[in-house]
């Protein structure tokens, strides 16, 4: 068996200026490619979504490569932790050699969201919940907000900490939406207007346009070239359900046993881990993953957030770009996870490094709480 | 007719159903082919008695459809049996949604939806 690795990955954050799905993630395959001393030509295998019905052979069309191995999968937000673990694999099995892992949307400036979600009329969630009225994927983080005040003890003020935490990393980053933003308050929040309710606009992430890629070789390959590398130690997957009724646990989600499984694998704990990654579609989000792969109770949770303990300088650094609230949600984050701890591993982050970062944790989180993907990672010399 | 439109045609007349297993009585819902339990096909529907009790609760103030949802109103998760939860629309008499608070079927639109108040 071959060994792989992650070798290097960057952002697309074009706020200002609109370009196609397409150029977004040739721009960021192309930066990649140049970096690392090699052609598009040299590229056998790609992982993308959402690009078009033929999203891997459309957007290989246009890179003009004709690749032995293609990973198409829809998790939704979790989708792009998955797609770094498979492309591994097929580096590792010899099924490709140089892969690129790649994200792009031009939701904001082609105005694709719809606040009511996409809804096919196949499908039961269209039949039993869809006609009700609910805003998807908002209502149901809003449901599981709702019972977790009821449950938890928590309030509005103790999840606005987590919008708080977002936006002062987003202004150590220049490619945030918000790096030139004012940092928020407890107030700014509460009075962003409720949604629904108890989610304000200010515990929803950011609706943008971005994407991004990674590069994925065999060691020898790396070697040569000279380019870092990062392994996977450990990578769990799961998917729980798509329809709000038939989530298992409203407030200890998936990732439960997707972290576990990742964290057994890499026979690590969250004492070893230097900085984490975790999807941060609204500000329930982080707090039910972090309660769910288990940093501590939620309550402890919150009251770290206030002591710092998720800032630099704190014990886990968490969403060191500004993560979707602050810095870029192009639809699905996932790849913008790995793309962070993949730069903070490498070490080349500036304000916002992590000092001396050797392992990050990421986790991706899809659809209503449906699929989850958890990696541990480790910079390797 | 298909089993999720024979729910739909139920509820119309009134009646909120759950699916039980003929075989091992499971009780499920939404309705599928088969038991998830013991995979058995033998399934029937059995009417809840039309009651609830609200699991959580959202206020929606921003309508995804302005012709026909006006803000703002509630969308409950309510459990009609033991762990089997149903979303839809619930009408407060106070415009108060409390979590725990035992709510009741009403009626399903002509575009389903489902109404329950307490």
């Amino acid at each position: 068996m071959n060994k792989a690795s992650i070798n290097l990955a960057t952002d697309v954050t074009p706020f200002n200026d609109p370009k196609s799905i397409y150029e977004i993630q040739s721009e960021a395959i192309n930066h990649l490619l140049e970096t690392a001393g090699l052609s598009i030509k040299d590229v056998d295998g790609l992982a993308t979504n959402g690009v078009e019905r033929f999203s891997t052979v459309g957007m290989s069309e246009y890179l003009g490569i004709s690749p032995k191995w293609t990973e198409s999968s829809f998790l939704g937000g979790s989708s792009y932790v998955t797609f770094i673990k498979r492309a591994v694999q097929a580096v590792e099995s010899g099924e490709c050699n140089i892969a690129i892992v790649s994200y792009g949307s031009n939701q904001r400036s082609s105005k694709s969201r719809s606040l009511g979600g996409v809804i096919e009329d196949h499908t039961p969630q269209k039949f039993f919940e869809y006609s009700q009225g609910i805003l998807s994927p908002l209502s149901l983080y809003a449901l599981v907000a709702q019972r977790g005040f009821h449950e938890w003890g928590i309030n509005s003020a103790d999840l606005a900490e987590i919008a708080i935490n977002a936006r002062k990393w987003a202004k150590l980053n220049k490619k945030a939406f918000h790096y030139s933003s004012e940092n928020i308050t407890v107030e700014d929040v509460i009075n962003s207007g409720l949604i629904s309710s108890p989610l304000h606009k200010l515990d929803c992430c950011l609706v943008t346009d971005g994407g991004g890629a990674v590069l994925i070789t065999n060691d020898k390959i790396a070697n040569k070239l000279g380019l870092p590398k990062i392994k996977i130690n450990g990578f769990g997957q799961i998917d729980t359900h798509i329809s709000y009724s038939q989530m298992p646990n409203y407030l200890i989600t998936g990732a439960k046993a997707s972290s576990e499984e990742a964290l057994k694998q890499s026979k690590m704990n969250f004492n070893d881990i230097d900085t984490l990654q975790v999807y941060d579609s609204f500000t329930i989000t982080v707090l039910s993953t972090l309660a769910s792969i288990g940093v501590d109770e939620p309550k402890h949770i919150i009251e770290m957030f206030r002591d710092g303990e998720f800032f630099q300088g704190g014990k886990l650094p968490l969403n060191t770009s500004g993560g979707g609230l602050s810095y870029c949600h192009p639809g699905m984050l996932g790849l913008l996870l790995v793309v962070e701890a993949v730069n903070q591993l490498i070490g080349n982050l500036g304000e916002r490094q992590v000092p001396d970062a050797s392992t990050a944790f990421v986790h991706g989180t899809g659809g209503v709480f449906s699929t989850h993907s958890s990696m541990v990672l480790e910079r390797v010399t | 007719m298909q089993l999720w439109q024979e729910w739909i045609v139920e509820a119309q007349k009134g009646v909120i159903n759950v699916q039980q297993c003929k075989e091992c009585k499971y009780i499920q819902f939404y309705p599928r082919d088969f038991c998830l339990e013991c995979s058995s096909k033998k399934l029937k529907f059995v009417a809840t008695d039309g009651s609830g009790v609200v699991f959580s609760y959202t206020q929606i103030h921003r309508s995804p459809n302005p012709e026909i949802f006006i803000v703002p109103y509630y969308i409950c998760l309510v459990e009609i049996a033991k762990n089997i939860m149903i979303i839809c629309n619930v009408v407060f008499k106070d415009d108060t949604a409390e979590i725990g608070r035992e709510v009741f079927f009403r009626n399903i639109s002509n575009d389903g939806i489902i109404y329950y108040s307490d």
